[in-house]
């Protein structure tokens, strides 16, 4: 049975402001003058989450909504493991698959297969899962000969389309998905749609960052709203997007 | 400490970002990997030419002794250094995908071997060349290298995190390996007293050294290895316990 659970959650980050908090010669004449000297070396945080309680229990799909800057990313990365939390729990079960940043680790020297295989294999596939997703994610593009040719001689709209496929070819037991769909021409963001449908289906657990409404009713049965990096209100996808448009207008 | 198994299990990830890493340093090149090897048998050829003008030919087979000792100098230098930018090279990839962290310190390790195996050919053409006798003590160079292996684990999961921390560290391990170049008989033959000399004895790169090129020239220092194991494996516990008490901060600090 795949879940998600994030139990009191924190996250805080230091916020580096001068070259001084990042070098070891300040910080150690800071630490050994009792600091008297190296002033300037101590770094301050920020929390991006405060005490953020989540459970998605198999079979439901939350959808994350709020401001920019309101967390949702960190939460998102905090879920998948790539950060970890300063206070709080983690409990996952089952498989972790992301749609995070696309397009990072594209090589634009190399030709769209070869950086389909390399990202395929980023997202933890090898053998014959990594050679069906990329066939998968090939056909997806229409990119045709051009999967032959270097990125770099696509344009950007080709470059989008190569980076979701690719991003969204594997299957897993938890998917956690920033905004992603919405690039591209009208037929392409169609397709999108469909094909992120299809991989939350296939998932146990879908955690979902969006702005859209549409995209949140379409694809989520369950809403957490962020502000400020606290959990303002959750449950009904109606009732939270209610209650956040309220706020924010 | 699961993260760290967790990420040696990953070893198909690792092993294969680190081809692409050293595929893309010849990319789009005709001569290819060729390049790599160019680079250092030029670097050789010019040293001992410059040797044999100033110092004569000699009776010691110098050029075997540059041949080895270069590219496994490059391999200390790439290991350290290297380790330093690790962490903050793959900052897209840490944001972006969830794999366990120390893949992109085990990548880096990698990288600097296969960098290694292309110019150790130049080491295998000329030990040949020059009929450097071959016998079984000869194989002990693999025992060395798996201990500069250890070694090289140990710098990543120690510098990689520390680095991504304080940014001056990079510059001063470039400018630290600079200094030990010099110091440390990469391409020039030290006395018998001077090996002895603390300048030596107290330089964990010295024994590096030692335990690969020692047994492909025909020699066996038992001291050097002794320094190299312990220095190897005391890396590795430092690296193993500073990877585990900075991995909560990593994602933050790159």
């Amino acid at each position: 049975m795949a879940g998600l659970e994030l139990t009191g959650v924190t996250v805080s980050y230091p916020v580096v402001l001068n070259s001084r908090q990042r070098s070891a010669l300040a910080n150690a004449a800071n630490t050994l003058s009792f600091g008297r000297y190296g002033r300037g070396a101590n770094v301050d945080f920020v929390q991006a989450l405060t005490d953020v309680s989540v459970k998605i229990a198999q079979g439901e799909r939350l959808g994350v909504i709020g401001r920019n800057g309101s967390g949702k990313s960190t939460l998102l990365k905090t879920a998948a493991g790539i950060i970890r939390p300063s206070r709080g729990r983690r409990e996952v079960n089952g498989k972790i698959g992301c749609v995070l940043n696309l397009g990072a680790g594209l090589d634009p020297d190399k030709s769209g297969l070869e950086n389909m295989r390399m990202i395929a294999r980023l997202h933890g596939l090898d053998g014959a899962a990594l050679e069906n997703a990329v066939e998968d994610a090939a056909a997806f593009t229409e990119l045709d000969a051009f999967l032959e040719m270097p990125v770099r001689s696509y344009s950007s709209g080709m470059g989008a389309r190569l980076n979701f496929a690719i991003a969204t070819a594997q299957r897993s037991d938890v998917m956690i998905i920033d905004e992603v769909i919405g690039t591209g021409d009208a037929y392409f963001v169609s397709k999108a749609v469909e094909r992120v449908r299809a991989l939350c289906d296939e998932a146990g657990v879908l955690m979902l960052a969006t702005h859209s409404y549409a995209i949140l009713k379409d694809f989520c049965d369950r809403a957490v709203w962020l502000d400020a990096g606290r959990v303002m209100a959750e449950g009904d996808v109606d009732e939270v997007w209610e209650a956040y448009y309220a706020a924010h207008g | 400490m699961d993260e760290l198994i967790a990420s040696l299990k990953a070893w198909r990830t690792w092993l294969a970002i680190a081809m692409d890493d050293v595929a893309g340093k010849y990319r789009r090149t005709v001569l290819g990997p060729l390049w790599l090897v160019m680079i250092q048998a030029g670097f050789i050829a010019g040293l001992w030419l410059l040797h044999r003008n100033i110092y004569g030919a000699g009776t010691d087979n110098f050029l075997a002794y540059l041949a080895v000792g270069l590219p496994l100098w490059s391999l200390l230098t790439m290991l350290v250094v290297d380790s330093c930018d690790s962490l903050l090279k793959a900052r897209g990839l840490i944001d972006s995908y969830p794999l366990p962290m120390a893949v992109h310190l085990f990548r880096t390790v990698a990288t600097s071997l296969l960098m290694f195996a292309h110019s150790f050919v130049v080491s295998i053409v000329v030990l040949l060349a020059t009929r450097e006798p071959l016998s079984l003590t000869t194989l002990l160079f693999l025992p060395g290298l798996a201990i500069i292996i250890v070694f090289g684990l140990g710098l990543a999961l120690t510098l990689g995190p520390l680095a991504a921390r304080f940014r001056d560290l990079l510059p001063a391990a470039q400018a630290g390996m600079n200094l030990l170049f010099v110091l440390t008989p990469v391409f020039w033959l030290p006395t018998p007293e001077l090996r002895m000399s603390p300048l030596l004895q107290l330089n964990p790169f010295y024994h590096m050294m030692e335990v690969v090129r020692g047994p492909l020239l025909g020699e066996v220092a038992p001291q050097s290895w002794a320094i190299a194991s312990a220095a190897a494996l005391v890396t590795l516990v430092i690296g193993v316990v500073v990877f585990i008490r900075t991995r909560p901060q990593i994602t933050f600090w790159i």
